[in-house]
């Protein structure tokens, strides 16, 4: 059964999900307002060093006071995220690979028209 | 049905899970379970391995930090380790850990040795909190539990034990939880009037869906 499309909470779409044909961050919010066949020339990065620009650019819009806990690691904030990107540790190629598992969902959920504006 | 419930609850994320697995008590509301618990500094090698044998629990669910090869009690001190398990502590029981990565290496050894099941997370697993990072040292346990991010990724980390004990097949259990985070995922992606701290927790709900294993 085909799902009723929901409507997408607005302080998500600021998100940079991702790059145009020029190589410029596109918006969640204008992913959604492209046509297909714009939006198939957008795509996620392929370049590690691209990707990590994306994730770090929307990484700087979640607030400085947000922090990650986890079970093997402890607690990490906001910006010992960035810094962990910038310095290509393995937690850092983590948090990479985490954003670009979700921005992909996100993608898929867009384009099949699950989340609408 | 005999439990073991494990918290080794020494630093910030073990206390939160604790909290949280204390007030959802998933186990102790499961119908026919008889629970021995070992808290805090008690989570010790040797407690641990005394409880195993002398409580025969049939199902073990534990929280404490983990790596790919072992997973860890109290101040980090090694509970268990692939090579140096013993086939009695393991063998025909269901086993839950509540920790990063220990589904990957160890978890593959605890069902070699003939666990009947075991759950955990391939990968680091992660929470979020609401309150973010000022609050999150000094918040006390009510605050904790008010937090509506914590108590969504916490919900389903602790569903797991309810549907183990339920003793579900492993593909099913394994579909409800993926299901749970996919609910919670598109609960928050929808929900108005949130801010930012949301969408840094969505990365880490998909993450943990995606390295959530359960096997036999």
């Amino acid at each position: 059964m085909e799902k009723k499309p929901k409507k997408i909470a607005s302080w998500l779409l600021n998100l940079p999900m991702a790059f145009d044909k020029i190589g410029n961050s596109v918006t969640c919010q204008e992913f959604l307002n492209a046509s297909d066949n714009v939006r198939d020339e957008w795509s996620l990065p392929s370049e590690p060093s691209k990707m990590k620009e994306l994730v770090i650019e929307r990484y700087r819009q979640f607030p400085p006071d947000a922090v990650a806990l986890n079970l093997g690691r402890g607690l990490k904030s906001r910006n010992d995220l960035i810094q962990e990107i910038e310095e290509d540790t393995e937690l850092g190629q983590q948090m990479v690979q985490m954003e670009m598992l979700y921005v992909q969902r996100l993608k898929e959920r867009i384009l099949s028209g699950e989340l609408t504006l | 049905m005999k439990a073991l419930v494990v918290d080794s609850d020494w630093d910030r994320v073990t206390h939160i899970c604790r909290v949280f697995r204390d007030a959802k008590a998933k186990i102790a509301s499961s119908p026919g379970v008889q629970s021995t618990f070992l808290h805090q500094s008690a989570v010790t090698s040797h407690a641990f391995r005394k409880a195993l044998s002398d409580g025969s629990p049939d199902f073990v669910s534990a929280v404490g930090h983990g790596k790919f090869d072992r997973f860890e009690g109290y101040g980090g001190t090694v509970l268990w380790e692939v090579g140096k398990i013993q086939k009695a502590e393991v063998a025909g029981r269901m086993i839950h850990l509540l920790s990063c990565k220990t589904a990957a290496e160890l978890g593959s050894e605890i069902v070699k040795l003939g666990a009947k099941l075991f759950a955990g997370y391939r990968e680091d697993w992660w929470i979020v909190p609401e309150m973010g990072n000022k609050k999150i040292w000094k918040a006390s346990d009510a605050d904790l539990l008010g937090d509506r991010l914590l108590n969504t990724f916490m919900e389903i980390a602790t569903e797991v034990d309810r549907l183990i004990l339920q003793q579900l097949p492993v593909n099913e259990l394994s579909a409800k939880i993926v299901d749970m985070y996919e609910e919670a995922i598109d609960y928050w992606e929808t929900r108005e009037g949130e801010n930012n701290m949301v969408a840094f927790a969505l990365a880490r709900l998909n993450w943990n869906k995606q390295f959530f294993a359960i096997y036999s």
